[in-house]
């Protein structure tokens, strides 16, 4: 566990961009977990912004809403 | 086929899980993600990859808690971008092939197989497809070569699988970012359809997606990421390959065009780039060409030999008009098993082949 409570990431990385993370986490005093979580969280807000998708899945979950709820959860 | 990315998956998460992009990032096993979201791409029909998504999130269990919640709402949205839908319903068999899956009774052919039984796909309308062939013109050459080919009554006669084939085209664009449907994209689309003549001739002699999808990296490369918003124009071989497919269904006496005959035109244009990468895979595009009119010539007689029973003297032959109809349903039956076994032969094949195995030692 980090200091904050949060875990590390495990993620593969194509090598130039693990150095560019390290170079961010290097200046900004952060570790490259904290930086790459930032950036993942960034793409991930963008796509739940793409109304395409947004309104599929909200239609999705509408129409499946009974059968989610019903559904078992993990153990 | 339209994939999940790492951020889609994600963003279904977060709002399942009703959290922040942040908080999702956090509680998830993003390598656990990527590794299913791998073995998804390896696979080509909707079933069977929504069945290594589902099987592979429930085993992997990267949301933790509520991962199955997660899952399964992963699988409805991958679904659902793939113009078909999933039902739930009774729930209590998917609780029951969840924990199959979870203890390891139970792997994705399992998960494939319920999904195909639980599949209906949409069907692709006229109006769909004149949504996704709004063209932009690449070559500039205005308004009126535009409005003759919007105007063009072609597409009315695409059959529903060849207008499957179009919009799997344009996803597969998109996927690479590439700001055009050219041959390439068609071939991909012609592939993952996962069905007819056209897929299983090209199973058959290996040209899978992922092998085409590499080629086309190598030959063109990958656009701009986020370049391919909105519709994406054809290019003008794509246009031809139409265009020439429309002019073999009819010369062929077909009512529609379909995927075969699209395939005979992607085949046509050998310096488009999706001929060349058929050159490339198989041993040339006259090889792949005999192949596919073979199984056409086979489908047809077949057709033929219903259409003939359907129009001789039922005071002949057929005792009454119930029974006639019967032996003919009965004969159609058997055609569409044929092609179903046929597919079966080529996904295994195929899989075979990805385990460097040679299915004909």
């Amino acid at each position: 566990m980090a200091k904050d409570g949060t875990k590390n990431i495990l993620l593969r990385l194509d090598p130039g961009l693990a150095e560019r993370l390290q170079t961010v986490a290097s200046v900004e005093g952060r570790s490259v977990s904290d930086v790459a979580r930032e950036a993942i969280a960034a793409l991930v807000d963008q796509r739940r912004q793409d109304a395409q998708f947004s309104e599929l899945l909200e239609q999705n979950l509408a129409r499946h809403e009974e059968s989610l709820r019903r559904l078992r959860g993990d153990d | 086929m339209r994939y999940l990315g790492r951020y889609d998956v994600l963003a279904i998460a977060a709002r399942v899980l009703r959290c922040d992009s942040d908080d999702v990032v956090r509680r998830s096993n993003l390598d656990a993600i990527d590794r299913v979201l791998d073995g998804v791409r390896l696979t080509g029909g909707l079933a069977e990859s929504a069945g290594v998504l589902l099987a592979g999130l429930v085993r992997a269990r990267p949301f933790g808690g509520a991962n199955r919640v997660v899952a399964v709402a992963v699988v409805l949205q991958f679904v659902t971008l793939n113009r078909a839908e999933l039902q739930l319903e009774p729930v209590a068999d998917v609780d029951d092939l969840l924990d199959r899956i979870a203890s390891g009774d139970a792997g994705h052919p399992e998960a494939a197989a319920f999904i195909r039984s639980r599949l209906e796909h949409h069907p692709v309308t006229a109006e769909d497809l004149q949504e996704h062939l709004k063209i932009e013109l690449l070559d500039g050459l205005g308004d009126l070569l535009q409005d003759w080919w919007r105007g063009d009554p072609m597409y009315e006669q695409f059959s529903e699988p060849a207008r499957h084939v179009i919009v799997l085209a344009q996803e597969e664009a998109r996927g690479l970012d590439h700001v055009y449907v050219g041959t390439e994209h068609l071939l991909l689309g012609l592939i993952t359809l996962g069905q007819g003549v056209a897929s299983r001739v090209l199973a058959d002699l290996g040209i899978t997606a992922p092998a085409v999808r590499d080629l086309v990296v190598e030959i063109i490369g990958r656009g701009r990421s986020g370049a391919a918003a909105g519709t994406i124009p054809f290019t003008p071989r794509a246009k031809s390959t139409f265009e020439f497919a429309w002019g073999e269904a009819r010369a062929r006496g077909a009512e529609q065009v379909g995927p075969e005959h699209l395939l005979l035109g992607v085949l046509h244009d050998g310096d488009g780039v999706g001929g060349q990468i058929i050159t490339k895979l198989a041993e040339s595009t006259d090889e792949v060409r005999r192949k596919l009119e073979k199984h056409m010539n086979w489908r047809r007689r077949s057709e033929d030999l219903v259409a003939g029973m359907l129009a001789e003297d039922p005071a002949n032959t057929w005792t009454t008009y119930g029974r006639r109809h019967h032996l003919l349903a009965e004969l159609n039956a058997v055609l569409e098993e044929n092609e179903r076994l046929h597919e079966q032969v080529a996904a295994l094949r195929d899989l075979l082949r990805r385990h460097n195995i040679d299915p004909d030692s």
